[in-house]
């Protein structure tokens, strides 16, 4: 008896115990909750992430044919057409390819040689001012010439490039429609086989020796060619994933969707994301990027001096001839905002732009040299955020545990697009 | 045990300050505390090593740890060294004489080319210079840095010895010797001595970090007391309005505002000049944009073309006015 009463009194204890446990949980308080509530604050900022808050696609103002099927039609054909290099073997999609959200897997891109970047996606690049990691291009159509003249990429010359335009009957005919006739490009007296302002030494003197107002005539052509390409690029949205159903339950407030898409620790991985983790502050709206420049003190790759990004490329922005205030651009002055109003100075060093976060599962190895092979990888980084070689690195220490890591990148695998979704 | 630590610390100052400028800083590179500096004749830069295969983002002044991949940088403190041409060169110590060797050293060296390790030819960098090295081996080197004058043919030049692999113990034995020394002088004569206040030092330290605290309030209270709708300028002579093109005002999105500038008695304001800019002060950061006063549309009204907010949050703008001869500046806040 006298041991019993002592042997009771445990046993209830560890039952009462049980007892708040399970009322702690049915309360949403006990750890491997699923019961996050969201503030209105935060299921405004979920709601601006959701595919479903997609602005408008904006205009082009200086392509006329971007809205225009037949230039996306001939845009998709030129995307694909390994004509477009020096030796037939590289197309547009060779490194920017579909099945992989037009990335290539490697970390820096590797055509006709290798180049000094990571392949970044091209979609939703119609929402993005500048293009490329270093912004040296303020529009699709412009990006879009870069590297078929590119020795490392497609090693082509203004002079061969535009042939295949005249060569091709779908091309050609496509081409008249649009722009009007190309001219008799078979005439080699006016036209050489091989020239471009930017190619070898040979090239360039080819070109050189060509009248001015048939170098003019080459380069519109040329430019028409990215416009076309652009027209294209434009229709290539982001798949829908698990996170824009997610929340656009917690927008229509449907609690039962919404418990059933996402776990405890993705929930728990989204609020980090919204707040102490400070992703949202550069990684933000339904692209999850500000497609802005900014320094995160990376490390360049073994054997390279740190790469310094927007600063260095900010005259050439300025003098480009394709850029939308030059005279292939089919703009008017006051149309484009984004290049008279740009910005310089020293925030710039070492700054690359934000790419954004859907299908990391398909873009890795990440970053502006293809650094960092995994996701965890990165989200070490940020939470170190140590100091830049170059510049600032605008990040601060986060403090993150280990299970709050996690959490963040279970979160952010929840922006994989997995076929069907509700 | 308090004073015994704050002893120690001022043990240390005191001995540092004591010694030789060359321990903290050889030739021409001056360790300036949280910032290392290269002097090249008038010339200044921010000067850092970095071996991101060993030390990651660790950044040193001169002394590396390890041989392989260096990374040197440096940051012009003085712009026109962006438009100069630079010469970088890397010696194996040949002088003998470490830490002690200058630039008349170097130029005393016979063959130069035969001790130079690396060699990057005089280039013009804007902004930031970058070389890189790999160091084969250990020992002690010369880095030689030549900048040409932007007008004249006149050459500066920095010479800053350094030492590559295991740690170079240098002064450090000697340091701790005296430190101990002081220390243990000090331990002796504590009794009866009260050189300073701890708790004095922590009362000024809390009422500091006080008023900083109350900064932001002061300037929320500065900001209440104007009219709903209007930011009044540091005189208080002028007031503005804003109206944005695009309402809410858009996260990502170029687009323009008109100003409306009055006296602080609600007349317009028509003959003045203004500049806008703005950042967010917690982030430490600018705008994306540069935004320009297009047009001065009358009865006050400025527009104001090519602004972009890139983060969610809270944002400082600072519009600067410019009425003859005088500025002023207004403050305003808003939120993405």
């Amino acid at each position: 008896m006298n041991c019993c009463h002592p042997c009771h009194a445990g046993v209830s204890g560890i039952r009462d115990i049980l007892l708040w446990v399970l009322i702690l949980c049915a309360l949403g308080s006990c750890s491997g909750d699923s019961n996050i509530v969201w503030t209105e604050s935060e299921i405004g900022l979920i709601g601006s992430l959701s595919l479903s808050a997609f602005p408008p696609l904006p205009p082009d103002p200086s392509n006329a044919v971007a809205q225009s099927p037949l230039a996306a039609e001939l845009g998709l054909k030129l995307f694909n057409d390994k004509r477009l290099s020096i030796n037939g073997e590289i197309a547009c999609s060779s490194c920017h390819q579909p099945d992989r959200q037009f990335t290539d897997g490697l970390q820096v891109a590797r055509a006709i040689g290798t180049s000094r970047r990571n392949t970044p996606s091209i979609i939703g690049t119609a929402w993005s001012p500048w293009l490329y990691w270093d912004g040296r291009k303020d529009s699709q159509w412009a990006q879009a010439l870069a590297p078929l003249e590119d020795p490392a990429e497609h090693g082509g010359n203004r002079m061969q490039l535009i042939r295949v335009l005249y060569e091709d009957d779908d091309y050609r005919q496509g081409y008249a429609q649009l722009f009007g006739p190309l001219p008799e490009l078979d005439d080699s007296t006016r036209f050489p086989p091989q020239a471009s302002p930017m190619g070898n030494e040979a090239q360039i003197a080819s070109w050189a020796r060509m009248s001015n107002e048939d170098q003019d005539l080459v380069s519109r052509i040329f430019a028409n060619m990215g416009k076309m390409i652009a027209a294209w690029e434009r229709t290539v949205m982001p798949p829908r994933t698990r996170f824009d159903a997610y929340a656009d339950a917690v927008v229509r407030g449907d609690d039962i969707d919404s418990e059933q898409l996402f776990s405890s620790d993705e929930k728990a991985g989204l609020r980090l994301y919204l707040g102490k983790a400070r992703c949202l502050e550069c990684h933000n709206g339904p692209l999850f990027t500000n497609n802005e420049f900014h320094n995160t003190g990376l490390l360049p790759p073994p054997g390279e001096t740190p790469d310094l990004g927007r600063s260095r490329v900010l005259e050439e922005v300025r003098s480009d001839p394709f850029n939308c205030l030059g005279p292939y651009s089919d703009a008017v002055a006051a149309q484009c905002l984004e290049l008279r109003y740009m910005r310089t100075g020293e925030e710039l060093i070492g700054a690359h732009r934000t790419p954004s976060l859907r299908n990391l599962g398909k873009t890795a190895p990440y970053m502006h040299k293809g650094q960092m092979a995994t996701l965890s990888q990165v989200l070490d980084h940020y939470n170190r955020a140590p100091l830049a070689l170059v510049g600032h690195n605008e990040a601060e220490p986060l403090g993150l545990s280990r299970s709050e890591l996690q959490q963040l990148e279970a979160f952010l695998r929840t922006l994989d697009a997995t076929g069907a979704l509700p | 045990m308090m004073k015994f630590l704050l002893n120690l610390i001022a043990n240390i100052f005191l001995i540092l300050s004591l010694l030789p400028g060359h321990v903290q800083a050889h030739g021409s590179v001056v360790d300036e505390g949280d910032l290392c500096v290269i002097n090249i004749g008038f010339y200044r830069a921010h000067f850092k090593i970095f071996q991101p295969r060993t030390s990651e983002q660790t950044e040193f002044c001169e002394d590396l740890p390890d041989t392989g991949e260096s990374i040197f940088v440096m940051e012009y403190l003085h712009n026109e060294l962006g438009n100069v041409p630079i010469e970088f060169r890397i010696l194996r110590d040949v002088t003998g004489l470490g830490r002690f060797a200058q630039l008349s050293d170097v130029q005393a060296i016979e063959d130069i080319e035969a001790a130079t390790v690396f060699l990057q030819k005089a280039r013009v960098e804007p902004g930031v210079f970058t070389v890189l090295h790999q160091f084969e081996g250990e020992g002690d080197f010369l880095g030689l840095v030549t900048a040409r004058h932007p007008e004249t043919d006149q050459l500066y030049s920095a010479v800053f010895p350094f030492h590559v692999g295991s740690a170079d113990w240098g002064y450090l034995p000697l340091f701790a010797l005296l430190v101990l020394l002081a220390q243990t002088g000090y331990l002796y004569m504590l009794k009866g001595w009260r050189p300073f206040s701890v708790g004095k030092g922590h009362t000024q330290d809390r009422a500091y970090t006080r008023v900083l605290m109350l900064l932001p309030v002061f300037f929320l209270l500065g900001a209440a007391d104007s009219q709903p709708g209007f930011w009044v300028s540091e005189s208080g002579m002028y007031r503005v309005s804003m109206q944005s093109q695009v309402n809410p005002l858009p996260l990502n999105q170029i687009h323009s505002w008109i100003l409306n500038l009055q006296t602080a008695e609600g007349l317009p304001v028509e003959n003045a000049t203004l500049e806008l800019d703005g950042g967010m002060p917690a982030h430490n950061h600018g705008l994306a944009t540069a935004p320009v006063v297009t047009a001065n549309l009358g009865n006050g009204d400025y527009q104001v073309e090519g602004l972009r907010f890139h983060m969610q949050g809270d944002w400082v703008m600072t519009l600067t006015l410019t009425i003859g001869t005088s500025t002023d500046k207004i403050i305003i806040p808003v939120s993405i």
